[in-house]
C-alpha cells in the first residue's frame, strides 16, 4: 500500500500490521490524543511507513461476527497529518480500506464494515469512502462499494 | 451541582480526521445497531449472483495471499483444495468446470485427487478464467509451497543421495 507525501507529491510504501501492546504504551499525547492502552490488542492495527517504525495511524476494530460485520470502534491519525498542513494523505483511507479488506477475508460477500461518526464528519466520510447512511447513528459499507474502497487503496 | 460538558467543536479541514468512540450508553448503541442491520439486510438482499460470486472470489484471493505471505505449508491450501474451493465457487460438477477451461476430465480429477501437478497450462488458464483476480505466481506458489514441503520433509531423500556427492564446493572450516 502507499501513501502520499503531500510536501514533495512522492508516493511511499506503507504497511499496517497488528499494534503491540508496547506499541500502544510508547504513544505519546503530542501525537495521539486518545488513550490507546484502553482498546483489546488484538484488534488494533497501526500503520507505518516501510522503512520507519514511527506509527502514524491506529485503528481499532469490533467484531460482530453474527452480524459479519466489523465496526470501526476508533481511528486516529497522528496529530501532524490531519488537516490542511498535514506531511502525509490517504493514512486515515488506507485503515479504513484494510477494515474492508479483513471483513471480507472472514465474510466474503457478506462484509460490512460500519462507524458511527460525528456529526460534522459525517457527510465527508459518505462522499469520501463512498458510504451509506442507515438513517440512524452508523455509516456502512457492503457490496461494490466496500470492495471499490479496497481497490482504490490498492490494498 | 452537576458540571456542565462543553463539547470541543471541530475545525478546520476535515481530511484524516479521527473517529471517535461512539459513547452511546448501551441501550442506545443496541438500538442504533439494530437500525443498522436493517438498512444492511436491504443492501444484502440486493445483490446479485454475479456479486456474490466477485466477492467470494476476492475473499479467496486475499485468503490465498495471506497464506503464501505466511510461507508456511498447510495441507488446507493445498493446490488441490484451492482448486476445489474455487470450482464450487461456479460449478456445481468438475465436467462444466473442466470444459470451460478446455482440460481434459481424467488430469483435473487427477490434479484434484493429489496423483500430478497441475501443469503450466492449466496454472495460466486458471489466472485467465478469474479474469487475473487469482494470479499464475498465486497458483505456482501454492504448488511450490507443496513441493518444498514434501521434499524437505522426507529426510530419507537426501539421506539416500548423500553417496552419489564428491568434492563439495565447500567444506567446514
Amino acid at each position: 500500500m502507499k501513501i502520499l507525501h503531500l510536501p514533495s507529491g512522492d508516493w511511499v510504501d506503507a504497511l499496517i500490521e497488528n499494534a503491540e501492546t508496547s506499541d500502544l504504551k510508547r504513544l505519546k499525547k503530542d501525537k495521539f490524543e486518545f488513550d490507546w492502552r484502553l482498546e483489546e490488542p488484538t484488534w488494533v492495527y497501526k500503520l507505518r511507513l516501510v522503512n520507519d517504525k514511527e506509527i502514524l495511524g491506529l485503528m481499532s476494530l469490533d467484531h460482530f461476527e453474527s452480524e459479519k460485520r466489523m465496526e470501526i470502534r476508533l481511528l486516529e491519525v497522528s496529530k501532524l497529518n490531519r488537516g490542511e498542513d498535514r506531511s502525509y494523505d490517504g493514512i486515515a483511507g488506507n485503515l479504513i480500506a484494510f477494515a474492508c479488506k479483513e471483513c471480507v477475508k472472514y465474510h466474503g460477500f457478506w462484509a460490512c464494515v460500519s462507524l458511527i461518526p460525528k456529526t460534522r464528519l459525517k457527510q465527508h466520510y459518505i462522499t469520501k469512502y463512498g458510504m451509506f447512511d442507515d438513517g440512524g447513528k452508523h455509516l456502512y459499507l457492503v457490496d461494490r462499494n466496500l470492495f471499490k474502497l479496497i481497490e482504490q487503496y490498492n490494498l | 451541582m452537576k458540571t456542565k460538558i462543553i463539547k470541543k467543536p471541530l475545525t478546520g479541514s476535515l481530511e484524516e480526521m479521527p473517529v471517535y468512540r461512539h459513547g452511546l450508553r448501551p441501550e442506545e448503541k443496541n438500538k442504533a445497531d439494530e437500525q443498522l442491520m436493517v438498512a444492511v439486510r436491504k443492501k444484502r438482499s440486493q445483490m446479485s449472483e454475479a456479486q456474490m460470486q466477485y466477492a467470494s472470489l476476492m475473499q479467496l484471493r486475499y485468503l490465498i495471499e495471506d497464506y503464501i505471505k505466511a510461507d508456511q505449508y498447510d495441507e488446507r491450501w493445498s493446490f488441490a483444495n484451492v482448486l476445489r474451493a474455487y470450482i464450487k465457487l461456479k460449478y456445481k460438477s468438475n465436467k462444466a468446470f473442466a470444459q470451460d477451461l478446455c482440460l481434459d476430465e481424467t488430469e483435473l480429477s487427477s490434479v484434484l485427487n493429489k496423483r500430478r501437478s497441475p501443469s503450466d497450462k492449466t496454472i495460466i488458464r486458471l489466472e485467465l478464467h478469474s479474469n487475473n483476480i487469482i494470479p499464475a505466481t498465486s497458483w505456482y506458489r501454492l504448488v511450490q509451497l507443496e513441493k518444498a514441503h514434501f521434499f524437505f520433509d522426507n529426510i530419507k531423500n537426501i539421506q539416500a543421495e548423500e553417496k552419489n556427492v564428491k568434492n563439495r564446493m565447500v567444506s567446514h572450516f
